[in-house]
């Protein structure tokens, strides 16, 4: 099944930062500021402190943008904590982040890439 | 299983979960089904989300904006761990994500999950492919 030579990328973290609907490029751009690379954002809805907001208990859906994004372990920290001060998770309600440690990664590399991580880890 | 109070308790296996970051091109479909025709994994779900990738966004970038985004598909699967590494490679090379533009794929540490079983007797539903839309 390995013939295809697959590179095993690791010490990686996986960012996932729930906000509100909008607010998903403002993370993106501070995690870029950071050092992060790609990132993925979707959509949900949440039922959170909103919800008791509700006039006459009706209940307020709130559209929320998730952002995850992959990054090594060395910038996990620094890359979370600027995407907190940016999105300013320290308002309530104003959302929430996590990071999620991985085992694996894999991925299409360059060759110039491939060839310095070979050169790093030899 | 049931408790003493008849109340449905969970039996949780070690389990892993893998991401797999897809092109919008219908990979995730043939991925989902392959993983239940030829590995029997059926715990699995596909979302689309907007992409914004790390190649193309370094000479494209306008300073102080992202580069424009594009629609992937984000399929995660629960499968048991002691056949996780065997199956992140099946994923790999099925959905070949070792091609330029391919996605990604990713391997979280052990969690517990229930497992996720279907009724028998039940036939199997036809699984939309990609050239359905043809």
């Amino acid at each position: 099944m390995s013939e295809r030579n697959i590179t095993y990328l690791t010490d990686v973290y996986l960012i996932t930062c729930v906000v509100d609907h909008g607010k998903g490029e403002d993370v993106v751009k501070a995690a870029r500021g950071a050092g992060a690379g790609g990132a993925l954002i979707h959509s949900g809805h949440g039922v959170g402190i909103r919800e008791r907001l509700g006039l006459l208990g009706i209940a307020i859906e709130t559209e929320k943008d998730v952002v995850q994004m992959m990054v090594g372990s060395e910038q996990a920290e620094m890359v979370a904590n600027l995407i907190y001060a940016t999105a300013g998770l320290d308002r309530p309600g104003a959302g929430f982040i996590y990071l999620t440690p991985l085992e694996t990664v894999a991925t299409y590399l360059p060759r110039d890439i491939r060839e310095r991580l070979r050169e790093r880890t030899a | 299983m049931n408790t003493a109070s008849g109340q449905a308790k969970p039996t949780y296996d070690t389990s892993r979960i893998i991401g797999v970051v897809l092109p919008d091109d219908g990979t995730d479909l043939d991925l989902i089904r392959a993983l239940r025709d030829e590995k029997n994994v059926i715990a699995s779900t596909a979302i689309t989300c907007r992409g914004i990738g790390i190649l193309e966004s370094v000479g494209d970038a306008v300073k102080g904006k992202l580069p424009p985004s594009e629609l992937v598909r984000l399929v995660t699967v629960i499968v048991p761990d002691s056949e996780a590494k065997d199956l992140f490679e099946f994923i790999y090379e099925k959905a070949n994500i070792g091609r330029e533009a391919g996605g990604g794929v990713w391997m979280g540490m052990p969690i517990s999950a229930t497992r996720y079983t279907l009724p028998s007797g039940v036939p199997d539903e036809r699984m939309r492919t990609r050239h359905d839309d043809e």
